[in-house]
């Protein structure tokens, strides 16, 4: 241990938000030296977050910040204290947090070079990575809250960043208010389990939680919170329009902050809710079905980002499923065995996502255009890109030795073992979808004849080296499990249903389980499917559910179709405003007047 | 009748609350409303200090600052709507009518 755990935390705490304040001052003195003090301050983030490491996946100590007096009494009457509790699961995010967030800024040096507005850019990048950590860090519910409505004004900003586009600029908006659903419904669980508990500490909540009358609405708001940050359907309409954003920034939603926000409140809070009953079937309908429908739209779309997207919407969906596997053990009672599952799956999924986010972003910066029907033909041009996003494809489609076969096949053995065979039925679906809708996308990006004009180039060793870390991470980063799960399995940390394995017990019990042949079945099949369509991958989609799914299955024309009656209704009201001061001063005092006869009648009566 | 101290400082802060709202119902120029408002937070630092209590100077004090904070923030909104409208009259300012 270099520091002192204290001065480290507050570190942590204070680097990303000094800098992100640094820079716009920086912005005016030096225009130039903006990129590379980003860089160096994510750098010492991620270091920061680093040092951390050891402690608890090699030596397995007790959380950090339990019991060990640091934290900041910031108003301790109503029991808000910035108070640390970093286990395996708030580590894991961190360094995903840190370390991808390092590996985009990084890369944005070269892919932003020039646009208008970076300080801006870095300044928010930065306040968005530094709010993901705290927010992981915390061990306090109302200041876990506050960082997660930073993240949701930071997604707000750089969404929007081309904010002179005004499609940009809407699909901010969009993003901001679906996920504002979500945290209203947050903030009101917060509340309720305060009521319940009376008590902000997570920790606190976990060892003495409330009674089921409390238990069960916060639930529900907790899980309403978790779909909006976390897109799952019915909120997920707005991350395929969040593609407007720079594709640096959607590297950064989709893998390393906003999205694992949701999973994280849910993995984390899962020790107080998993018995309730209905908790663990709620979470693997939502998950089955947003994985299932988000396949299907992926498998529509040829917008090479917005496959992405809903790609990523698909595998939150696998989290959310994995949450919900709980098992009645005998001897034991309920026992949550989906967590390891699920942030395993979190932890290779966000390497491989901002690897493929990454590389479609040096894509559409050679090619100059998101359409994959006119790309094609990349193979040759654009070397390192091709390898590593190749890497990715497999990874996302769960090809034997990339991260995703591991982590997926975990999550249907996880089921399997529970004997959950309609849920299970419904995700293998989905891992054939994604096999196809993977392959479908490599194949058009890169495979055939160029479809356009442009000159296209490999990009420079800024935007590649990023690609390059990653897409070995994507190979290799299952080799991790035998630390991690040792980590999530150390009973100082509590999760009581993580397995631990070492490697040669990790592929025994993968290769061993009949969940497997699944896995293969999932990829035999998903590979049949696009050989099969292999030739009509340009064509437009014809048939009924295809056609549904390009149009996104209605969602937008259902919202839409509610605002507009809204805006009908409201259309009325407007009446009332006058315009004019002095009768708006008028209106002020008689509700005033009103107030006060009520009052005066109340305390007659 | 005798009246107190406490009851004559009430009666005083009543007198002005009202004489700011008529202000700020009935005249048209922004600055005369602006000075109603002002006249109305002064009569209610006076119900303050005619309430007494032990630590009632620290608070009216802070409420005359932020008092003086909120007049130049209005008195500000004033300098640009007159840059907009070459008016101070609100009844031409009704963009937000429904």
């Amino acid at each position: 241990m270099l520091l002192d755990n204290g001065l480290l935390l507050g570190l942590v705490v204070l680097v990303p938000f000094i800098a992100a304040a640094l820079i716009p001052a920086l912005g005016k003195l030096a225009p130039k030296a903006v990129a590379w003090f980003a860089v160096l301050a994510a750098l010492i983030l991620a270091g920061l977050v680093a040092l951390l490491v050891p402690d608890i996946f090699l030596d397995n100590v007790a959380p950090i910040g339990m019991g060990d007096g640091i934290e900041y009494n910031w108003i301790p009457d109503a029991g808000i204290t910035f108070g640390f509790h970093i286990d395996p699961l708030a580590l894991t995010l961190a360094v995903i947090a840190s370390f991808i967030g390092m590996l985009a800024v990084i890369y944005s040096v070269k892919y932003m070079e020039g646009k208008k507005g970076l300080p801006r850019y870095y300044s928010l990048v930065l306040l968005f990575i530094g709010s993901m950590v705290c927010l992981v860090f915390t061990n306090n519910l109302l200041v876990l809250y506050i960082f997660w409505e930073i993240i949701g004004l930071c997604s707000y900003a750089l969404i929007g960043f081309y904010n002179e586009d005004p499609k940009a600029a809407k699909a901010g908006i969009k993003a901001f208010v679906f996920t504002r659903i979500g945290d209203i419904g947050l903030l009101l669980g917060i509340f309720i389990l305060y009521l319940g508990a009376g008590t902000f500490n997570i920790q606190d909540i976990i060892a003495n939680p409330p009674t089921m009358e409390y238990l069960g609405p916060a639930a529900f708001l907790f899980i309403l919170g978790a779909m909006g940050k976390s897109a799952q359907v019915p909120l997920h309409v707005w991350l395929p329009d969040a593609m407007e954003a720079p594709t640096t920034i959607s590297a950064l939603i989709h893998a390393a902050t906003l999205v694992n926000s949701g999973i994280y409140i849910l993995a984390r809070m899962s020790p107080v809710f998993f018995d309730i009953p209905g908790w663990g079937t709620m979470l693997l309908f939502i998950g089955g079905l947003t994985a299932l429908l988000a396949a299907v739209m992926a498998c529509a779309e040829p917008d090479l980002k917005k496959l992405l997207a809903y790609s990523t919407i698909s595998q939150l969906g696998y989290m959310v499923f994995a949450l919900g596997i709980i098992v009645n053990e005998p001897d034991i009672g309920l026992v949550q065995i989906g967590i390891l599952a699920a942030t395993f799956h979190l932890f290779s999924h966000a390497i491989f996502k901002a690897l493929l986010f990454l590389g479609a972003g040096s894509v559409i910066h050679s090619v100059g255009t998101r359409d994959m029907r006119e790309m094609g033909g990349l193979k040759d041009t654009m070397k390192i890109t091709h390898w590593t996003m190749l890497f990715g494809a497999l990874a996302l489609a769960g090809i034997v030795p990339f991260s995703g076969f591991w982590s997926k096949d975990l999550i249907f053995a996880g089921a399997w073992e529970a004997d959950m065979w309609f849920p299970l039925f419904v995700v293998v679906l989905t891992a054939v979808l994604t096999v196809a809708y993977s392959l479908r996308m490599y194949w058009l990006v890169f495979q055939g004849k160029p479809r356009n004009n442009a000159h296209t180039h490999e990009s420079p060793g800024a935007m590649t080296l990023p690609l390059v870390i990653l897409a070995v991470g994507a190979v290799a980063s299952w080799a991790l499990i035998g630390v991690f799960s040792g980590a999530m399995h150390a009973p100082v940390y509590g999760f009581d249903g993580a397995e631990s394995y070492d490697i040669p017990g990790f592929l025994e019990h993968t290769f061993t389980s009949s969940a497997v042949l699944l896995s293969f079945l999932a990829m035999g099949l998903g590979l049949l499917i696009f050989i099969a369509r292999r030739n009509y991958l340009l064509r437009k989609p014809r048939t009924f559910l295809l056609k549904l799914a390009a149009k996104g299955f209605h969602f937008d024309t259902f919202y839409n179709g509610v605002l507009c009656r809204l805006r009908i209704m409201a259309k009325g009201l407007r009446h009332t405003q006058t315009g004019d001061a002095n009768m708006n001063a008028v209106g002020i005092a008689a509700a005033f007047l009103l107030a006060f006869i009520f009052i005066f009648i109340w305390g007659v009566f | 009748m005798e009246l107190s101290d406490v009851q004559i400082n009430m009666l005083a802060s009543l007198v002005l609350l009202f004489l700011g709202l008529y202000c700020v119902i009935s005249k048209k120029n922004l600055v005369k409303i602006i000075v109603g408002i002002e006249i109305m937070a002064k009569g209610a630092l006076l119900s303050f200090i005619a309430s007494g209590g032990a630590n009632i100077q620290s608070v009216v004090i802070i409420a005359i600052g932020i008092d003086a904070i909120i007049a130049a923030v209005a008195l500000s909104i004033i300098v640009n709507a007159w840059k907009h409208t070459k008016s101070l009259d609100v009844t031409k300012l009704t963009k937000l009518r429904g």
